[in-house]
This record gives structure tokens, C-alpha cells and sequence, in this order.
């Protein structure tokens, strides 16, 4: 929303005004310009990259210092709660008589430092306590991170390329092509879309790339239809006609003179779009139809979830903040570009 | 008016028609079928199977199979005549004269008068209409994506308005807040959060399930309880979107020069805001009805899933997985034509509120 700009200036901010009328800027430039100074979406970017970190860095070191295997299963050890603390050793030799040992043990666990015990270096348990299977519910958190990022991400930037291609040439040459596209469009988004991702996924596997395929084939047409419509209010311009005139190939003007008008759409959707994904991978997988077991998702760690209400309630919280936290992010994040892309929003 | 209805019911035919030929061929293409899944029992032969599969229809080339999905094959005589010879005993067979080998074998679930007379084909796997499995489970569907339409535009609607009024102030954070949240949060953990908390640590509210299964009778406080937890998971998002729609508009119409007209003139502020502004605001919240509708649709068969409710989402789940795709595609159909139906109303009430639309249109 552009705000009304006061009526009356003192001097010194005109002369503010002025001066920032007189810098001129690219737009990106600007752009960047208006994001690094936008709280909210640094925040964003900062939970971001920290996420990524966590899951694509943090994962491999946390599963090496805890010395766990995020796929081994160790029923005996289901549903262990919430519990890391040092691991403390006893000393024997100083008790003697074998009778005691039990005993003494039994006290040794109430009390860690009772008698000769000793800190061993080590920690033990689990952060996030054990899952159904007695998996370590805070390795696999993080292990999580990575499939659903890495699906989000590549489906969206997939998704964006096909979108914005099939949307230009649509859009510029029109004709049967265009009607095909726009009848496709169409069809498909008169099926809600949940239904045709279950069909889809339930049909064809539930391997992460398969997963992704079938994200990218639902994922291009709102890009697509958003550039489409856009270059089709572009190619009426004077600055196209001039290219014509003086005889730019149709490829070039597709190339130079539509596609960087085109393309802030795909950088602002970009973002929402991969939290929608984060979102929709996060669905399927819930309902069993995603990325399948051993491989965590944050999605299918919560799928059997209904089970845990008595035992590990505690494993219900965290992939649900997890996915929160991404795809807030993610929006808070399109959000800041456009508003920083849009010409119309005040600068400050 | 009548014009416009008609034009847009004629646009809606090939979206129809590309629909379930989009998602007949989608499940027919796909690898796996219906047979091996229904025969998988350690007595079956490759013959029952191949036999099994020739009355289904499923040897067919994918094009002939739409079609007859389409408009039905019980008009195919000779095949099923030879169908019902082979499917006999060879002895039992010359007993019975040639006259009486039937040529309506009703049982046989491969026959079908297409979904152009209006049959949606027998389930595989369960041996029933389509069309009865569907009409069991659509009214819980629709049942909470109405309830929770409603609660979308009784709760989102007034935020928007007040919020766009008195913009900046607490409300309008409240709403800024509602309408990332809403959309961030997926709605199955939202589900399993609201369960964990009100069903079984304070022991609130059912855990699950549509009405109370030792009960036979109808009990509103059982059913209403029962709706609170999921309608509030689903509504969420509706209020969400309605509210930042209905915002940006109305901030729109308090730009516009009627709006300033009408303050010149010396109307008291209220009238100038509510009659003017959010009255001429709300005209485009119209156009999101629909997409509305089926975003509570798609929502519904997570939420479905979360609460045991027994709508559409859960056989439409299994029948996937069962590749059971006379089921899979009557609700596809059903869905969709309840979505588009949806899309169209909110068109026409648009169209009829801002009449604009209307002559934009034909002109």
C-alpha cells in the first residue's frame, strides 16, 4: 500500500527529497538496497540461512558428535523421553564388596555424584527424545531439513523455468500453443488441487524425485499464467514496437526486452512459492504419500503422529515448528521483495 | 445477466470434459492395476486375473476405455455375451440352452452406462456404485468446508474491514499476524496440536470422529463439539485469506474519489467508511469465494485425515493406492463440479453485484 506523502515538507526535507530524486539507481540495486534495510525480511533471511545451516551442516556433525544413526532402528528403545545429560562413571575398586554394587548403583543413578563417580567426558540420551522405532528424534530433525528444502528449492526453481518460458512464448506468440496452454491451465486448476497431488503421488511412488517431478508439473502453471498475462499487456508497449521497427528477431526481443520485465514475477514467487511447497511436501507425507521411511521429512516424522498422543507427545512439537518457522520465512521473505520490487511502495 | 450465466456454464464444458480426461489418463497410464491388487490371493491364476481385467474393460487401448468411462459399454452386446461363455464352467455351459445365456449381466461390474447417462461405474474393489460410496461420504465433506466457509466470512471478513479502517493499529497487527500464521502453519499439525492440547491433556473436546459411535440417535451437542477442532483448523486459512482480501480492497476504495466525494459532502464519517468504502470493497471479496471453496476442499481431506472424519479424503486416499479408478474418478468429477459449480457462483453473485463485470464481458 503507498502511503500518502505529507502535504507540507520543512526545508530539510525537501532537501532530502531532492537529493534522493537525484540518485538514480538500478532497480536492483535499489531493490537490494530496500531488502537490507527491511527488518523483517532480514529476520527472515537470517532464520533462513540458519535453518539451511541446521540441517545441511548441523545434521552430519550433530549425527557424528552424538554418534547416532538417524535410520537405525532400535525398538527397545521407543518413545524414550526428552533427556541429555552427562554420563558419569563409578569407580568400583573404592566400594569392594560385591553385594553393594547394585545397591550403590541404583543410588548412583539418583545421585551423580554419590560416591566415586566421575564425569566420563561423554554425553548421553537424547535431545529430543526417541521416536516410535527409537530413532533419535533430534538427529532426524535435522536430517529432516534437508529433504524438505531440497525438494522446496529445486521444485520451485524447476517449476519457475518451465513457468516463465512456457508463459513467454505463450504469451508473445499467442495462437494455438497459447490456447492449449490456457485450456491445460484451466483444467488443471479447476481440480483442487490436493485431490490430483494425492492421485499423483499415490499412483507414481514415493521416492524424492518422483516427488519433485510431480511438483514441478502442478508447480509451473501459476507462474506461467502470471507471466503469460503480463507479457501479453507488455507486447503492446511503444519500447516492443520500436524493436520491431527496427528489426530485432522475435528471440531477441523475447530475450532482452520481455524477460527482464518479467522477471521480478519469478523472483517474488520464487519464495512463496517454495514455502507453499514446504508446505505441500510437509501434507503428503503426512498422509503417507511422500518421501518415504527411513527418510526423515518433517512431514512423515508427524504421519504417524496420532499414535504418540499418550506416549511422545513430545514428538508432535518440534517438525511442526520446524516447517512453521520455514515457510513464515519464506512468505515473510516474498513479501519483502515485493515491496522492494514494487515501484509503488514509499521509499524510505 | 441470463447471458452471461449461460456463457460462462458453456465456458465450464470443456473444462469438464478436460478434467476427467486429464485424470482418467493420468490413473490408466500410471504403472500397477486395479486386478493384481484385487487378486492378490495365493489361489488366483493368471487366467482369473486375465479374465477379471477382459471384463473390466482394462485390455482396451486407454482412448476406447475414457470412452466408454464416458458414455458407457452396456450397448457392446457381443462382448459381454462372450464374457459371460467365458466366465462359465465349459460344462455348465451345455447345459444351459443358447437362448438363455443372458445379454444384461447386471452383476458383472465391468458394465456401465457411462457418466453421461449419469453412472459413475461400480467400485473394484468394493463391488458397489460409485455413485452410493460418494453420496455416503460427500455431506461430512461438505458438512466441513461450509461450516468452515462461514466461519471464514463471519470472523475474516469484519477483521479485514476494521483492520483497513484503522490501519496500523492493534487490529490491523492482529490481522497482519492472523493472515502470515494462517498460512504458514500447515493445517495437519495445527490439527494434531489442537488434539494434543483440548482432547488429551485437558480432555476438553472428542479427540475424534464425527459423532459419538455408541449414541444412535442424532445429538447436536455431540456433533457441534465434534465440528469445533477441525472447522477451527480449517476456517483459519479462510479467514486469513478473506481478511488480507478484504483489507487491501477496502484501503483501495478509500483512495478512490467517491470515497472523497462523499466525505466533501459532508457525510459523517461512519457512513463515509462503512456505506461507502467497505460496502464497494467488498464487491471483489465475490471473485474469492470460489477459490475459497476449494482451497476448504483440498484442506479438508488433510483435516479429514487428522480427525478421523469420514468425508471424502480418506476413500479417495485408499482408493488411489488400490488403483481403484472407477472411485478415484467419480470423485475427481465430483469434486471438480462441485469446485467449478463454486467458481461459477461466485462469478454470477459478482457479476450481479457489479454489474461492470457484466457489460465488460460481452463487449
Amino acid at each position: 500500500m503507498s502511503q500518502a506523502k505529507p502535504l507540507t515538507m520543512n526545508r530539510e526535507q525537501l532537501s532530502l527529497q531532492a537529493a534522493q530524486d537525484r540518485r538514480s539507481r538500478a532497480l536492483w540495486q535499489d531493490a537490494v538496497r530496500y531488502l537490507l534495510r527491511d527488518r523483517l525480511t532480514m529476520l527472515a533471511v537470517t532464520l533462513l540461512s540458519f535453518l539451511t545451516l541446521l540441517s545441511f551442516v548441523g545434521a552430519p556433525v550433530a549425527a557424528r558428535l552424538l554418534d547416532i544413526d538417524y535410520t537405525k532402528t532400535n525398538t527397545p528403545n521407543q518413545f524414550q523421553p526428552p533427556n541429555f545429560a552427562p554420563i558419569y562413571e563409578t569407580s568400583w575398586t573404592s566400594i569392594g564388596a560385591d553385594g553393594l554394587q547394585h545397591h550403590v548403583s541404583q543410588m548412583a543413578s539418583v545421585l551423580p555424584f554419590y560416591g566415586e563417580t566421575e564425569y566420563t567426558g561423554k554425553w548421553g540420551g537424547h535431545i529430543l527424545g526417541t521416536d516410535n522405532v527409537g530413532r533419535d528424534q533430534f538427529v532426524r530433525l535435522l536430517y529432516g531439513g534437508q529433504v524438505s528444502l531440497l525438494i522446496a528449492i529445486i521444485t520451485s526453481i524447476l517449476s519457475l523455468i518451465l513457468g516463465v518460458a512456457l508463459g513467454l512464448l505463450g504469451g508473445y506468440f499467442g495462437g494455438i500453443l497459447d490456447d492449449v496452454l490456457v485450456w491445460f491451465i484451466t483444467t488443471v486448476n479447476s481440480i483442487p488441487g490436493i485431490f490430483l497431488l494425492i492421485v499423483t503421488a499415490s499412483l507414481f511412488g514415493q521416492d524424492p524425485r518422483t516427488l519433485i517431478l510431480i511438483l514441478v508439473f502442478y508447480g509451473w502453471l501459476l507462474p506461467c499464467r502470471l507471466v503469460r498475462g503480463e507479457v501479453i499487456s507488455l507486447k503492446q508497449r511503444e519500447y516492443i514496437l520500436a524493436a520491431l521497427a527496427v528489426g530485432a528477431p522475435r528471440l531477441r526481443i523475447l530475450a532482452v526486452h520481455l524477460l527482464p520485465n518479467v522477471f521480478y514475477i519469478a523472483v517474488v514467487s520464487l519464495s512463496i512459492h517454495a514455502g507453499t511447497l514446504i508446505l505441500i511436501e510437509a501434507g503428503l507425507s503426512f498422509l503417507g504419500l511422500g518421501v518415504a521411511e527411513p527418510q526423515p521429512t518433517w512431514g512423515n516424522m508427524l504421519s504417524k503422529a496420532r499414535s504418540y498422543f499418550t506416549r511422545g507427545q513430545y514428538l508432535v512439537y518440534w517438525p511442526g515448528i520446524m516447517i512453521t518457522m520455514t515457510v513464515l520465512s519464506l512468505y515473510l521473505l516474498g513479501d519483502g521483495i515485493r515491496d522492494a520490487l514494487d515501484p509503488r511502495t514509499s521509499r524510505r | 445477466m441470463g447471458i452471461f450465466v449461460i456463457r460462462r456454464l458453456i465456458q465450464a464444458i470443456p473444462t469438464f470434459f478436460g478434467i476427467t480426461f486429464f485424470s482418467f489418463m493420468l490413473i490408466i497410464l500410471a504403472p500397477g492395476d486395479p486386478v493384481s491388487l484385487i487378486t492378490f490371493s495365493p489361489d488366483s491364476s493368471p487366467e482369473t486375473a486375465e479374465r477379471l481385467r477382459k471384463q473390466l474393460g482394462l485390455d482396451r487401448p486407454p482412448l476406447i476405455q475414457y470412452v466408454s468411462w464416458l458414455v458407457g459399454n452396456d450397448f457392446i452386446i457381443e462382448d459381454r455375451h462372450e464374457f459371460f461363455i467365458s466366465m462359465m464352467p465349459s460344462s455348465s455351459l451345455q447345459l444351459l440352452p443358447e437362448e438363455n445365456i443372458p445379454n444384461s449381466v447386471d452383476h458383472v461390474y465391468g458394465s456401465r452406462k457411462g457418466l453421461l447417462r449419469g453412472d459413475l461405474g461400480n467400485s473394484i474393489g468394493h463391488k458397489r456404485p460409485v455413485f452410493h460410496m460418494i453420496l455416503e461420504r460427500v455431506p461430512a465433506t461438505l458438512q466441513l468446508s461450509v461450516a468452515s466457509l462461514i466461519m471464514g466470512l463471519a470472523l475474516g471478513l469484519p477483521l479485514g474491514a476494521y483492520a483497513a479502517v484503522h490501519q496500523g493499529g492493534v487490529v490491523d497487527q492482529f490481522a497482519r499476524f492472523i493472515s502470515v500464521i494462517g498460512v504458514a502453519i500447515p493445517q495437519f499439525w495445527l490439527g494434531l496440536i489442537l488434539i494434543v492440547i483440548f482432547a488429551v491433556n485437558w480432555d476438553l473436546l472428542p479427540m475424534f470422529g464425527m459423532r459419538d459411535p455408541t449414541s444412535t440417535g442424532f445429538e447436536l451437542a455431540d456433533r457441534l463439539s465434534r465440528m469445533i477442532m477441525p472447522v477451527t483448523v480449517l476456517s483459519l486459512s479462510g479467514i486469513a485469506t478473506l481478511s488480507r482480501y478484504l483489507r487491501s480492497s477496502v484501503l483501495e476504495a478509500l483512495g478512490e474519489d467517491y470515497v472523497r466525494t462523499a466525505s466533501a459532502k459532508g457525510l459523517v464519517h461512519r457512513r463515509v467508511i462503512w456505506g461507502h468504502a467497505v460496502r464497494n470493497g467488498l464487491l471483489p471479496v465475490a471473485t474469492i469465494l470460489g477459490p475459497t471453496l476449494g482451497a476448504l476442499l483440498s484442506g479438508s481431506v488433510i483435516v479429514e485425515q487428522v480427525f478421523s472424519w469420514p468425508g471424502m479424503g480418506r476413500m479417495i486416499i485408499t482408493a488411489a493406492t488400490q488403483r481403484d479408478y472407477p472411485v478415484v474418478m467419480g470423485s475427481v468429477v465430483i469434486v471438480s463440479v462441485l469446485f467449478i459449480i463454486g467458481v461459477l457462483l461466485s462469478d454470477i453473485l459478482y457479476a450481479w453485484l457489479d454489474p461492470r463485470v457484466k457489460y465488460g464481458e460481452s463487449s
